[in-house]
C-alpha cells in the first residue's frame, strides 16, 4: 500500500485542538493512497469539530474530496462578518 | 427620552421630548426617519440645511451586552444620499445613560469658527468655543480636551480631514481606553460635522438617568440568557477574542473573494502575511493585546492593540476591513505599514476603507506601483496636510478616478465597496448595488448565505436567490442598527431561543408586545424612509447598479463576473 504526504494548515483557533500543531510550518501528515479529506480529519481528531471550509491546493472542496501526494490542505472555521 | 437640538447658526440649544411618532426608535431607525422628515433631500450636504444626528441604539445604555453603538446620520457629501454610519466606543452608552435619545445639529457656524458641544452629567448641553483646537489631529486633540473637560468624558470628534470637509472624512470616537480609534467612517459624515463648525461632541460618562424599562425583570432574565449564548458561541466566544475580525482574511482569500490590487484579483499572494493568525502572533510576540475591549458593555472583545517591535503603541483596533483596504487592495503585505496607515487615518479622521480604495485606484492608474507601502503612507500624509493631491484623495476613489481619467473605480453610489468581491459572492453584488447607503458590507452581509461551509444554501456564482437573501438581510440589519446591537453579538440572535429573548427585551422597554413581524416591519420602515429620501434626492434605479468592471472583467482565480441582472436588482425592495 502506497503512502501519501499532505501538508496541513489550520486557521482560526483550530490549533488549540491539536497540541502538536506548529503554527509556522503547519503539519505534515502521512495517509494511505486513496484516503480523502474525511480520513485526514479523522486522523487529526477533527472529525466531530464544526468546521468552515476546507481547501486543497487553494481550491475549496466539499465532502470527502480526494487527496494526492504533496497536497496542501487548509482548514478553516465558520465565520461571521461585518 | 429627550432630543437635544443645536443650531450652529444661532447657537441656540433646545431640549425636546421625543415626538410620539418616533417612539420605539433609536440608532439608524431614528437618524434615517428624522433626516427623511426634516432635511430637504436636494440640499447641499455641506450647507446649513443638512442635519447631523447622533443617536444611540434603542437598547444602548441598558444592561444588555454589546449595545454601545452610536448611529450618526445626515445627507452624505460622498453619495449625495441618506447616510447612517455606526460606531462603537462608549459614547452611545454615555448618551443613553443621560436619557438622551438623539442630538440633532443643524445650521452652520461661520467657516473659521470651531465649537465643542459639551453635555454634562445632568444631560445639559453647552456650546464651547474651540478655536484653539482648530486643525488638530484626533489623538492630540482628545488629550487636550480630556485635560480641559475631565477624563470621564467620551469624545466624538473630527480631525483635519473633517475640517477640510473632505468627502471621505470620518467621525472618530473614543474607545473604552479613551483613544479616538473607533470610526463612524462611511459616507463622509466627518465633513458634515466640519461644515457645521463642530469639532467635537464631549459627553459625561457618569449618567444615571437611562430610560426606564417597563418590565425590568423580564429584561434582566433575557439579557442574561443572551449574554450566555454569545459567550458560548465559538465565533464570538473564542475566535473573535483571539484573532479579531482579521480572522476573515484567510477564509475570504481562500474563497477567491478578497479584492486585491484594486480588484484585479480575488486572491492576494501575501494574504498569509496579513492574516488574523499572523496578526495575533505578531501582537503577542511584541507584548501587545490581542483580546481588547473596544466598546462599553462588550463581552466579546474583538478589538486589539497593535504595537511596534519595541512594544510601543501603534494603533487600535486593526480590523479586517482596514487590513484589506490598506493591505490586499493596494498590494501591500507589510503588517506594520498597515497598522501605521490605520493610525494615520484615525488621527487625521479618515474612513480607512475609502482611503485605501482611493490609494488603490491611484496605484491602478499608474501613480505609484501596487505594494509601495511607503508611498501609501505619504499619500495619507498629504490628505492630512490638505495638499492639492491630498484633497483629490480625500474626495474618495471616485474623485481619484476622475483625476487620473481612470475607469476602474469600485464604487457604488460613489462609495467604495468593502472587502468582499461581488464577482465571487453574488449576494454582495445585490447589497452593494441596492443599499441606500451605497457600497456597504454591513448593510446586508450575505457572505455566509453564499458559502455552503458557513451554512449557506446559495450558489455564490449564480444569481438565483441572491436578491431574496440580500433583501432579507438588509431588512434585518436595518433593525439591528436601530436597536444598537454590535454585529458580532448577533451570535446571540442565532442561538436557540436567542431571537425570542431579544424580542422580549425590546418589548420590556417598549411596554407592549414586540414580535418577529414587528421586527421585520421596523427594518422595512427604516429602508423605506431611506429609499424615499434618496428618490427625492434624485436617485433612480440606474443608481442601483455596479460599475462596469464587475460585469465585464472576470475575477481570478474563479474568473466569474456579476450575473445578477438589472431587472433582478430592481426587485430587491419589492416588499
Ligand atoms: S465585539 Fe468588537 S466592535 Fe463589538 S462591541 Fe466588542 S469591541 Fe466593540
Amino acid at each position: 500500500m502506497c503512502e501519501i504526504l499532505v501538508r496541513v494548515k489550520l486557521y482560526g483557533t483550530l490549533h488549540k485542538r491539536l497540541a502538536a500543531y506548529d503554527a509556522e510550518n503547519g503539519l505534515s501528515i502521512v495517509l494511505r493512497e486513496g484516503d480523502g479529506v474525511q480520513a485526514l480529519l479523522t486522523r487529526l481528531g477533527l472529525g466531530q469539530v464544526r468546521l468552515g471550509f476546507i481547501s486543497v491546493d487553494g481550491r475549496l472542496v466539499t465532502g470527502d474530496a480526494p487527496l494526492h501526494d504533496g497536497a496542501r490542505v487548509r482548514i478553516f472555521q465558520p465565520i461571521f462578518g461585518g | 427620552m429627550k432630543v437635544i437640538r443645536v443650531d450652529m447658526t444661532t447657537k441656540a440649544i433646545t431640549d425636546q421630548a421625543l415626538p410620539a411618532e418616533y417612539a420605539g426608535l433609536g440608532g439608524r431607525g431614528l437618524t434615517s426617519t428624522l433626516i427623511n422628515a426634516e432635511v430637504p433631500a436636494t440640499c447641499d450636504p455641506l450647507g446649513p440645511e443638512n442635519r447631523l444626528i447622533f443617536a444611540p441604539g434603542y437598547l444602548s445604555g441598558t444592561t444588555l451586552i454589546n449595545t454601545s453603538r452610536l448611529s450618526v446620520g445626515a445627507k452624505s457629501p460622498l453619495t449625495g444620499g441618506i447616510k447612517e454610519s455606526n460606531v462603537g466606543g462608549t459614547v452611545a452608552a454615555d448618551l443613553a445613560k443621560l436619557g438622551i435619545t438623539a442630538v440633532v445639529v443643524e445650521g452652520q457656524a461661520p467657516a473659521d469658527e470651531r465649537y465643542l458641544l459639551k453635555i454634562d452629567g445632568a444631560g445639559k448641553a453647552q456650546l464651547i468655543d474651540a478655536g484653539e483646537y482648530k486643525g488638530m489631529r484626533t489623538y492630540g486633540f482628545v488629550k487636550k480636551v480630556k485635560a480641559a473637560c475631565g477624563e470621564r468624558n467620551s469624545v466624538t470628534c473630527i480631525g483635519p480631514a473633517g475640517e477640510f470637509q473632505m468627502a471621505i472624512a470620518s467621525i472618530q470616537t473614543t474607545d473604552f481606553d479613551g483613544r479616538p480609534c473607533r470610526a463612524a467612517g462611511r459616507g463622509g459624515l466627518g465633513a458634515v460635522m466640519g461644515s457645521k463648525g463642530l469639532k467635537a461632541l464631549v459627553v459625561d460618562q457618569g449618567g444615571k438617568n437611562p430610560d426606564t424599562l417597563v418590565d425590568p425583570e423580564a429584561f434582566k432574565a433575557s439579557a442574561k440568557a443572551f449574554a450566555q449564548a454569545v459567550k458560548a458561541d465559538e465565533f464570538s466566544g473564542e475566535i473573535l477574542p483571539e484573532l479579531g475580525t482579521a480572522a476573515l482574511v484567510g477564509p475570504i482569500n481562500e474563497a477567491g473573494a478578497l479584492p486585491t490590487c484594486n480588484a484585479t484579483q480575488g486572491q492576494f499572494a501575501g494574504a498569509d502575511k496579513i492574516s488574523g493568525e499572523t496578526l495575533a502572533k505578531t501582537i503577542k510576540a511584541r507584548g501587545g493585546k490581542t483580546t481588547h475591549k473596544g466598546c462599553a458593555n462588550c463581552i466579546i472583545n474583538c478589538s486589539n492593540e497593535y504595537v511596534d517591535q519595541d512594544g510601543g503603541y501603534v494603533t487600535s483596533s486593526l480590523e479586517y476591513e482596514t487590513i484589506w483596504s490598506m493591505g490586499a487592495m493596494i498590494g501591500n503585505d507589510d503588517l506594520d505599514a498597515i497598522a501605521r496607515l490605520d493610525f494615520l487615518c484615525d488621527d487625521i479622521g479618515l474612513d480607512t476603507i475609502s482611503t485605501g480604495v482611493a490609494i488603490g485606484v491611484a496605484m491602478d492608474a499608474g501613480y505609484r506601483p501596487f505594494g509601495d507601502a511607503q508611498s501609501a503612507i505619504a499619500m495619507v500624509a498629504e490628505i492630512g496636510r490638505g495638499t492639492a493631491f491630498g484633497k483629490v484623495l480625500g474626495g474618495g476613489p471616485g474623485a481619484v478616478g476622475k483625476h487620473f481619467n481612470h475607469q476602474r473605480v469600485p464604487v457604488m453610489k460613489n462609495q467604495s465597496m468593502a472587502a468582499y468581491d461581488p464577482r465571487a459572492l453574488q449576494g454582495m453584488a445585490v447589497t452593494y448595488a441596492t443599499s441606500p447607503m451605497g457600497g456597504d458590507h454591513t448593510a446586508g452581509w450575505v457572505v455566509d448565505k453564499n458559502l455552503e461551509a458557513f451554512g449557506g444554501t446559495l450558489d455564490r456564482f449564480s444569481a438565483e436567490g441572491q436578491v431574496e437573501a440580500s433583501r432579507d438581510t438588509q431588512i434585518h440589519m436595518a433593525a439591528v442598527d436601530t436597536v444598537g446591537l454590535c454585529d458580532f453579538a448577533q451570535s446571540g440572535l442565532a442561538a436557540k431561543g436567542g431571537f425570542d429573548h431579544f424580542l422580549t427585551m425590546i418589548s420590556a422597554k417598549l411596554g407592549q408586545p414586540f414580535t418577529k413581524a414587528d421586527w421585520r416591519d421596523l427594518g422595512r420602515r427604516v429602508l423605506t424612509a431611506e429609499r424615499d429620501f434618496n428618490r427625492r434626492a434624485g436617485f433612480t434605479r440606474e443608481d442601483d447598479r455596479l460599475p462596469k468592471m464587475f460585469y465585464t472583467e472576470p475575477l481570478p482565480p474563479h474568473n466569474k463576473v456579476v450575473v445578477v441582472s438589472a431587472e433582478q436588482m430592481d426587485q430587491t425592495f419589492d416588499f
